[in-house]
């Protein structure tokens, strides 16, 4: 058998170069990985450390005398989640209704709280260079990625808490 | 982060936690009961010692200063002498709220609590070389010493070899020191505990879901029986079917023992977990005794908590949250309960009151005292306040009975106390205490003799885990009532609900019990028509046991099942309680008794008053919930008064019993679609003119004509949406009509 096949440590070390290079290279440092999804036929991008799960809707609740803007509650692996209708929240445009079909849940410290979306399209990497601040910022709504296609609203998840209408965040 | 710490941060962080609790309740201890020093010296050295050692094993610098630090501050303790100064324990407590802060700080991987740890080191250190920790006072046995120096071994032993993964952890070895007998004790993750709490879930909707499974085989073989039947009558092989029949019948006994199994073994699991969440009371007792060392600071006052019953076993998560109502109840009694010095002497009670917390386990229920030994509550004061307040006019207040007069004190906003103290007098109440004991499900009273003291009685069940919930229906919507609270559930004729003054009441064994209809009350669409019967849930939820009946339309059954706090962007809408998630995954509310009783007692105008002056009434019938929220927001935004329905058919039943001036329907509903709803309304002399406009998602030609022949004005898609054409096609009709 030839010598080089035998040399694990140069395959290794090989791999470890080439794993370096990925971590390095274009990719990670001029992307943002977003899970995106549409409600109000706008496209909103959630950065993915702030997503728990997704999952479709089965079932969905109504909160009698609750405000518009939450759709419903639902269960989400045992877990019991408002579902939050972005679009009216902020007083979106709406292009066109659809059916709330599944739910992005977001987290941030101990709060949790479901998106509503009506289609729910997957994670991408989103080319660092296509984000801009968005002007006149809707709430959390601060980023916007241009890409060739379409346009992505970005979510701060962290601002969105800070909204006193989804009650005291000590509370 | 170094990886070792890393990978143990979130264990280590509790034992830095569990230690500064153990060192805080020592100081407490011994400063308040001098005569106990000996074994308290012991644990104060032990569990310095081991945050020493632990911090120094994981090179957490600034924690391993401050146990060193601590260490020789109390060394003229270990030398045998001496009683602590206020002073040290100022200090100590204050080091170890540091500690527990950075704690927090290294898991979350921050800087958080590090520059608190070692200004207290510093402060301790510069007490120890001051001289200023001890006084020298008599001595005490060597022995002492030999003790300190053999646990501290197998201590630090310990929490080195603990390996558990990172995360949040259940404080749940607390236990070995408070029941030493228990015998083996483990750490658990608190997410491997929420994750089997899931599972738990999980396997009670299978359970669910295999006896609808066993139903539907039932309706099976009873389809098959007929065939058989038929088949045999017209002799065409019946025996092949037959065959068929035993085996799906056999089929089914299986299913049904499967289900059985999964709920033994649910019953079975949930049992375990809740045992597993069980923590002494003994945990609620350090930071007690802090609450009334501090109120006593801040007032002047000289007060020492007596603690009880602190091995009581109680749901962990029942303590945390009466943990919060308990400190509130004690700073409350050192504030306003218990006399300054010079009273107490003059009316010859000792200087130093006593506040006493005790904790006592009744069957599934425990019993929690709050009492001081304080000047009680003046029910004249409580009185004039009322008549201040202008609750009540000063006959009315004179006639008010002692409890009743006791009972205001629970009121949001009223306190007698004569101004509002930085302790406990913040606007925040005892309703607030009261509100969270009735959330958990308990009761609170009070007892107060005056000069002897005021005495709080709190009763709460033992679990927060599974609640026996009473499912009802009402608008077509599931919804739980606690069945702890339900009392009894009468069928009553609709003509005994008697409408008196603006409030509904029934008469049940001659007393009035003011009626509360659901529907109203929670804004859905009632549908009791057709029959003289009510079903009334005659419920118990006022703070003093007042009732209130609920019409309902039926009556689901009671379940266990397991409450969930609501989010806090619900926790603003007073009539729901909780939620719970039945086995086939749909999220229901529990509805608050308290806000039902008070919703009950609130004089309602007559139903679906007449639209006033320009508003005019508009019904929204759509199964999509956004949609529905959409169209109603886009309407009232626009002065529209609006009622919305999930279907056709409630839509038509509405429209039957409420004066709309226009009706907006989708096409595609379950039981009545858009185009029957729309044939319908025309089809009823009460309906026939009120303008329809259909909103849907389909926008072929065939459904834009179909829409039109079944009589709507309008047709809209709702891929097309725009606010201001529906808006516009809306008050065109309504103009027009």
């Amino acid at each position: 058998m030839p010598a080089r096949l035998l040399d694990v440590d140069a395959v290794l070390r090989e791999r470890a170069r080439l794993l370096a290079l990925r971590d390095e290279g274009d990719l990670a440092s001029t992307t943002e990985e977003l899970a995106t999804f549409a409600i109000g036929g706008h496209h909103i991008g959630v950065p993915m450390a702030r997503v728990t799960r997704a999952a479709a809707l089965k079932h969905l609740t109504e909160i009698p005398g609750g405000p518009p803007y939450l759709v419903g509650v639902t269960a989400v692996e045992g877990h019991l989640v408002s579902l939050l209708d972005l679009a009216s929240l902020y007083g979106l445009e709406r292009r066109g209704v659809g059916d709330v079909t599944g739910s992005l849940v977001v987290a941030h410290g101990p709060r949790e709280i479901g998106l509503a979306a009506e289609q729910l399209f997957g994670i991408e990497d989103v080319p660092q260079k296509t984000i801009a601040p968005l002007p006149g910022a809707v709430g959390p709504l601060t980023r916007i990625a241009r890409l060739p296609d379409r346009q992505v609203l970005l979510l701060d998840v962290e601002l969105l808490f800070d909204d006193p209408r989804l009650g005291n965040r000590a509370g | 982060m170094d990886d070792v710490l890393r990978q143990v941060v979130g264990v280590f962080a509790d034992e830095v936690k569990e230690q500064a609790q153990k060192i805080a309740s020592a100081l407490l201890a011994m400063e308040s009961d001098p005569s106990l020093k000996g074994e308290h010296i012991e644990e104060l050295f032990r569990q310095a010692h081991s945050l020493k050692g632990s911090s120094a094993s994981l090179g957490v610098e600034e924690l391993e200063r401050l146990g060193h630090n601590l260490e020789e501050a109390l060394m003229p303790l270990r030398r045998g002498r001496g009683t602590l100064t206020p002073l040290l324990v100022d200090t100590a407590l204050r080091a170890m709220d540091a500690a527990r802060m950075r704690a927090d700080g290294l898991v979350a991987d921050n800087e958080v609590g590090r520059e608190e740890v070692k200004r207290a080191a510093i402060e301790l250190i510069t007490l120890a070389e001051r001289g200023e920790g001890v006084i020298e006072g008599a001595g005490e046995s060597d022995s002492v010493n030999a003790n300190v120096n053999a646990s501290v071994n197998v201590n630090a032993n310990e929490s080195v070899n603990v390996n558990v993964n990172a995360g949040e952890n259940v404080n749940a070895n607390a236990n070995a020191d408070v029941r030493p007998d228990d015998g083996e004790t483990l750490r658990v993750a608190a997410a491997r505990l929420h994750a089997l709490e899931r599972r738990l879930d999980e396997l009670r909707s299978v359970r669910g879901r295999l006896d609808q499974r066993a139903a539907a085989t039932t309706a099976l073989i009873q389809a098959m029986e007929r065939l058989w039947r038929e088949a045999r009558d017209s002799r065409v092989a019946p025996d092949e079917l037959y065959q068929l029949l035993r085996q799906l019948g056999a089929l089914r006994r299986d299913l049904y023992d499967d289900a059985e199994l999964a709920q033994a073994n649910a019953v079975e699991l949930d049992e375990n977990l809740r045992a597993m969440r069980m923590v002494p009371a003994a945990l609620v007792e350090e930071p007690l005794t802090r609450a009334v060392r501090e109120a006593c600071r801040r007032t002047g006052k000289e007060a020492r908590l007596d603690f009880r019953g602190g091995d009581a076993q109680i749901d962990r998560r029942l303590l945390e949250e009466l943990k919060n109502p308990l400190l509130h109840l004690v700073r409350n009694a050192v504030d306003h309960g218990v006399e300054g010095q010079v009273v107490r002497e003059a009316v010859g009670k000792p200087t130093r009151a006593t506040i006493s917390v005790s904790f006592e386990q009744r069957g599934r229920d425990v019993r929690l005292e709050v009492r001081d030994d304080g000047r009680g509550v003046d029910l004249l004061q409580v009185r004039k306040k009322a008549v201040e307040r202008q609750l009540y006019s000063e006959e009315e207040a004179a006639r008010l009975s002692d409890g009743e007069a006791q009972d205001l004190l629970f009121r949001p906003g009223f306190s007698t106390a004569a101004e509002v103290t930085e302790l406990s007098g913040r606007g925040v109440g005892l309703d607030v205490v009261r509100d969270a004991v009735l959330r958990l499900h308990g009761r609170i009273e009070l007892r107060s003799e005056p000069g002897q003291g005021t005495m709080f009685l709190l009763s709460l069940p033992l679990t927060v885990a599974a609640s026996e919930l009473m499912l009802i229906e009402e608008g077509g919507r599931p919804f739980a009532l606690p069945l702890s609270s339900i009392e009894r559930i009468v069928r009553a004729r609709d003509a005994e609900l008697r409408t008196v003054g603006g409030r509904t009441l029934y008469h049940l064994d001659d007393q009035p019990i003011p009626v509360v209809r659901l529907a109203r009350v929670l804004g859905l669409a009632e549908r009791h028509e057709g029959t003289p019967f009510r079903t009334l849930a005659v419920v118990r939820g006022g703070p003093s046991g007042e009732r209130a009946a609920v019409v309902c339309e039926l009556l689901l059954g009671s379940r266990d099942l397991v409450l969930r706090p609501l989010p806090p962007e619900l926790q603003s809408l007073r009539l729901l309680a909780n939620a719970a998630i039945l086995p086939n995954g749909q999220a229901i509310f529990t509805l608050s008794p308290r806000a039902l009783v008070e919703a009950a007692n609130e004089l309602r105008p007559a139903p679906a008053p007449a639209p006033k002056g320009l508003q005019r009434y508009i019904l929204v019938a759509d199964d999509s919930i956004t949609t529905r929220a959409l169209v109603r927001n886009a309407l009232e935004a626009s002065g529209f008064r609006v009622r919305t329905a999930a279907d056709g058919d409630e839509a038509f039943r509405l429209a039957l019993a409420e004066p709309f001036d226009l009706v907006v329907s989708d096409v595609r509903m379950p039981r009545l679609d858009g185009f029957g709803l729309t044939a319908r309304l025309r089809a009823h002399p009460r309906t026939a003119r009120i303008p329809v406009v259909l909103f849907s998602s389909l926008d072929s030609e065939e459904d834009k004509r179909r829409g039109s022949q079944s009589g709507a004005n309008a047709y809209l898609t709702k891929g097309a949406f725009d606010r201001g054409h529906l808006l516009d096609v809306v008050a065109n009709l309504i103009r027009g009509s």
